[in-house]
């Protein structure tokens, strides 16, 4: 122990030795974590965005349906027994919030104006423990109250196709499960923008008791939502949830919607060669760098070996002379990176006066790019940092360990 | 003369003599032009894909439009007598594909339900040429001759519970009042973009003509061709050719704003990711450089006692920095090209990273397989760029080595 | 004329917050086709001096004149140009450019001058010769012994017939005996050619040899005699 304490100051101080030399590579390499950080803080940024927007605003983490409503989307594939079955959930411990929904479409009249939409119905102190659409209701109006009035939700787009705001009146045309068609008087209470671009173009939330009185389906309903208290409790959470469900299918929020997951992922794997580019880089002048302070002292190496270091030791000496390197380039790089990733997670990066916003995979993005700062990242990148410049050393800490004592002293 | 070969000569030898350190920091820069090459040869490959994917579906390379129509999109402002609009842009753009539409929204209404949608007239053979719909017919066919065809979405056709022979009705706004008329499905395609597949579908051009009351007014005059490249010419083209008449003729950049914005952000994403690693390389070139002057300061003090002026000096460091520079470009332009041939031939599956599903932005799709395209152009900016920024990194040691006070570097060591 | 005239010179050294004075006031006068030792203990001012003659230095007070002109109203650039004209060095460490062969080592001067290569090679190729490198012109410095490298640097110093040659400790680094041939052939080069030397030395074969011997100690003369 207090030889390897040794080998790590002697390997400090050596790095000194050249102030320019290990300055310029500290420059270089500390670019590069302030680089990372922030890349992987923006990248952090928008899985969070799309996390937000999809899962936390209408998916849920896991979703249970009837064996053939995925399919078809037909009123009639209902679960049974909802009250019971949410009950049973809700007690679960893993679950944080347990919602059931009633899906239907119907035709909706403001006015003149009239469009089709697609009404959800839900119960909305459930709700809000699952998804955070309440808070998505735009200035001027308000989220459904917790008993049903008769109160409806537009969608932004739809709000705009009909001409409609806070106040009006809609009526609603819709086919009941008995085959009849029904007809309900509703008045607007608020307008919402998730940034999923169809939800918002024809989506509706009405209050769980209302829709009922409009298609039937009472104690039935098509979906229910659950969430785990964090992230990583979402698979057991689904686990939970078929224990309880019986025949019913459950899914998480990968397998309801593959085509956002496949998005982050492929986000993610973009973020690691990203990576990948910044740390192979940094590693030719951390590779330039030791090499040259290893060769300069050529003959000092040689004298330590004649005096007795063996071959292993030199290796070793060499490491840590990389180990303080990759230590100084942290404690220059990080904070750096971690003043300039808050700042961006606080104000954001505002591009809005070169591009505007943008959609993608069907969701809106807004041009203003927030970062996320999680302590994972900065580890991912502290640790990278240190693998690149432990294996950059490795050549030349071997090449000074085979040096032969003899022809190392002989050098001018 | 001799002077000059005398500095060259020197600096292509010491250069030699740290082959190795000479070899590393060369490979940096290398790579970092390579890598840059292929980026942008994949990024310009996958938005070609993406514009003219958009400039398809959705437009033309240039278009043709009743003025204001772009900003209100109301129904009432058409092109007038567009079979005389369409023979004069052939007119001006031969070897392009012209086709006429109709756009406006409706209501579609089956046994099962309704729903709003977005509509497009279309003139069927002209369309067929340049479309992708006909490819992407799942059931039935593409429009024939018969007036009363529709073709909708895959999942709209789920929604209303359509098949091919389906009726429906149509429902739009004519001026003030609300007219239907009757269709049958003819085709159902899936584009695989949620907005395409549940919200549009399309009807014969006379039809929509007919319905909306419009004679021989079209929405839309676009002009498609044969690259992207010339579009600037042919807006201009056809901009002279219907001067005085009132109509916008647009480009795809101002016709698809969404678009060109979505490729100009991922592009500018991309350089600057770039630019960040350049920079880096530059500080370790950098670096070496000043290095390799204070190894030298005793063999330069004495070329300063000796007589050589110290701009020569400086002369020297630069020559030293360019000779690396262009050795490292042209590797990395050979390393470049290297990469780029498979990637633009073979071209680069993203979907293995992203689990298979098909991605959209902007409102059209992304193909999960991106075929690379080299922008020659391009490539020679990023072979300028690199050995002027390798050489801009020797400047401040050049200059320090310029300064060396001799006697400081006859005492040193 | 005499080549270096020297008034009045005192140069100081800062040492951290100490100043530390290195020649306290030196004149001198030196003239063509002399062979001149300055002697004295280290530390005594001599390599100063010589630094200060061959315009590498700037004195702290007193003058520097070279063939008449003031080396402080040069400029920098014209203390350059001075140096690549009229003077010629050897030092210590022999200083050679190791990238260079021993024949481009020694035209270096020449080369910067703009003499043509016809003539550079007329001149080079027989000093080396004359200081016993004939076939040894095209290896480079870390293929030459000692000797041969400070042999370079001699030719070197004289193959542009400067007025004045400065060598510091030019034996320092070699064995007795090489430094004696060495030696001698700086000798027979004064002899024959006329060429003037000024040595920094405390190198007693060197005083043998010169015919003039200056001492210096403190940064002042102590002695100068003539033989």
């Amino acid at each position: 122990m207090e030889q390897a304490w040794s080998l790590l100051r002697i390997g400090w101080r050596n790095l000194w030795r050249q102030k320019r030399r290990t300055f310029g590579t500290v420059l270089a390499m500390a670019t590069g974590v302030v680089a990372s950080m922030v890349v992987i803080a923006i990248s952090d940024g928008i899985f969070a965005d799309v996390f937000d927007i999809v899962v936390r605003a209408g998916l849920g983490h896991v979703q249970i349906h009837a064996p053939g409503y995925p399919a078809e989307r037909s009123l009639h594939e209902a679960i049974d027994d909802a009250d019971a079955l949410i009950a049973r959930l809700e007690s679960q411990a893993a679950a944080a919030g347990v919602s059931g929904r009633v899906y239907a479409d119907a035709l909706v009249g403001s006015g003149d104006r009239s469009a089709g939409a697609r009404l959800t119905g839900i119960d909305p102190a459930r709700e809000k423990r699952v998804t955070t659409l309440h808070e998505k209701i735009l200035a001027g109006g308000s989220f459904l109250s917790a008993s049903a009035q008769g109160e409806i939700v537009l969608g932004a787009g739809l709000a705009e196709t009909l001409g409609a705001k806070p106040g009006d009146e809609l009526v609603a045309v819709a086919q009941a499960d008995d085959g009849s068609t029904g007809s309900a008087l509703w008045h607007v209470c608020g307008i919402f923008k998730t940034g999923q671009v169809m939800t918002d173009r024809s989506g509706a939330l009405v209050h769980l008791g209302d829709l009922h009185k409009l298609v039937g389906l009472e104690g039935r309903v098509h979906e229910i939502a659950l969430v785990a208290p964090r992230r990583d409790g979402i698979d057991s959470l689904a686990a939970g949830a078929r224990a309880a469900a019986g025949g019913l299918l459950v899914r998480t929020w990968r397998q309801v919607n593959p085509v956002i997951a496949g998005m982050m992922d492929l986000q993610n794997a973009s973020m690691w060669i990203v990576l990948g580019c910044v740390f192979l880089v940094a590693a030719f002048g951390i590779l330039n760098t030791l090499l040259m302070s290893v060769l300069e002292r050529t003959r000092e190496l040689g004298t330590l070996g004649a005096l007795g270091m063996s071959p292993a030791r030199v290796v070793a000496m060499v490491l840590c002379e990389a180990i303080s390197l990759a230590a100084v380039a942290t404690a220059a790089g990080v904070p750096a990176g971690l003043a300039l990733d808050l700042w961006l997670a606080r104000h954001g990066l505002d591009l809005s006066a070169f591009f505007p916003d943008y959609t993608w995979g069907g969701l809106a993005f807004s041009s203003v790019l927030r970062a996320e700062v999680r302590p994972e990242g900065v580890g991912a990148v502290v640790a990278g940092l240190f693998a690149v410049t432990l294996l950059s050393a490795l050549w030349p800490a071997v090449r000074a360990a085979r040096l032969r004592p003899v022809d190392a002293m002989r050098q001018e | 003369m001799d002077e000059a070969r005398l500095l060259l000569g020197m600096a292509s030898r010491n250069l030699r003599r740290h082959q190795r350190r000479s070899l590393i920091s060369g490979s940096a820069v290398a790579f970092g032009l390579a890598l840059l090459m292929v980026s942008a040869a994949l990024g310009d490959g996958a938005h070609e894909q993406m514009i003219e994917s958009g400039v398809r579906m959705m437009a033309g390379h240039v278009v043709v439009q009743a003025r204001g129509w772009q900003r209100t999109r109301e129904p009432a402002l058409a092109v007038h007598d567009a079979d005389a609009v369409v023979r004069i842009v052939e007119a001006a753009l031969p070897g392009a594909d012209v086709v006429p539409r109709v756009f406006f929204h409706g209501l579609l209404s089956s046994a099962a339900g309704s729903a709003g949608v977005g509509l497009t007239g279309v003139d069927a053979a002209r369309e067929a040429r340049v479309s992708e719909t006909p490819a992407r017919m799942v059931e039935g066919a593409w429009l024939d001759g018969s007036p009363d065809g529709i073709l909708v979405g895959a999942t709209l056709a789920r929604t209303l519970k359509l098949k091919i022979g389906s009726k429906v009705v149509l429902m739009a706004q004519r001026r003030s009042e609300i007219e239907s008329r009757l269709f049958r499905v003819r085709g159902i395609f899936r584009h695989g973009i949620e907005e395409i597949d549940a919200f549009s579908a399309q009807i014969p051009i006379v039809a929509a003509q007919n319905l909306l009351d419009l004679g021989g007014g079209v929405t839309q005059v676009a002009a498609h061709l044969r690259t992207e490249a010339g579009t600037a010419d042919a807006t201009r083209a056809v901009q002279d050719a219907l001067a005085g008449t009132g109509l916008d003729v647009l480009g795809w950049r101002d016709a698809l704003p969404d678009l060109h914005q979505w490729v100009v952000f991922d592009e500018a994403g991309m350089y600057a990711f770039m630019l960040v690693l350049f920079v880096i390389v530059m500080i370790g070139i950098a670096n070496t450089v000043v290095m390799s002057v204070m190894e030298r300061v005793r063999e330069f003090g004495t070329m300063l006692a000796l007589g050589l002026a110290p701009g020569r000096l400086r002369a020297l460091v630069l020559l030293e920095t360019a000779l690396l520079g262009a050795g490292a470009t042209v590797a990395g332009l050979a390393a470049g090209l290297l990469l780029c041939w498979p990637a633009c031939t073979v071209g680069v599956d993203y979907a293995a990273l992203a689990g298979g599903a098909a991605m959209e932005a902007a409102g059209v799709a992304m193909q999960t397989r991106v075929v690379g395209h080299v922008v020659v152009w391009k490539v020679g900016v990023f072979a300028l760029a690199t050995f002027a920024m390798t050489v801009a990194s020797g400047v401040l040691p050049a200059r320090r080595a310029a300064r060396l006070r001799p006697v400081e570097c006859l005492q040193h060591r | 004329m005499e080549i270096v005239d020297v008034q009045e010179l005192e140069k100081d050294y800062r040492q951290g917050a100490l100043s530390v004075p290195a020649l306290r006031g030196v004149t001198l006068e030196f003239e063509p086709g002399g062979f001149t030792a300055l002697m004295g203990p280290s530390g005594s001012g001599k390599t100063t001096l010589l630094n200060l003659v061959g315009g590498l230095d700037e004195p702290s007070r007193g003058r520097v004149l070279v063939q008449g002109g003031d080396l402080a109203a040069m400029g920098a650039a014209g203390r350059s140009r001075m140096r690549l004209h009229h003077l010629g060095f050897v030092f210590q460490a022999y200083n050679l450019v190791p990238v260079l062969t021993a024949y481009e080592n020694a035209e270096f001067v020449l080369l910067l001058r703009g003499v043509p290569a016809a003539q550079r090679r007329a001149k080079v190729m027989p000093l080396l010769a004359e200081v016993g490198l004939s076939g040894l012109e095209n290896r480079l410095p870390g293929e030459l012994s000692g000797g041969q490298q400070q042999r370079v640097a001699v030719a070197r110093a004289i193959a542009g017939d400067p007025a004045l040659v400065l060598a510091d400790e030019p034996t320092a680094n070699l064995d007795s005996k090489t430094g004696e041939e060495l030696l001698d052939t700086m000798r027979r080069l004064n002899e024959e050619r006329g060429v003037t030397f000024l040595f920094a030395t405390h190198d007693p074969r060197v005083m043998a040899r010169a015919r003039r011997v200056v001492r210096l100690e403190d940064g002042r003369v102590v002695a100068d005699e003539r033989r």
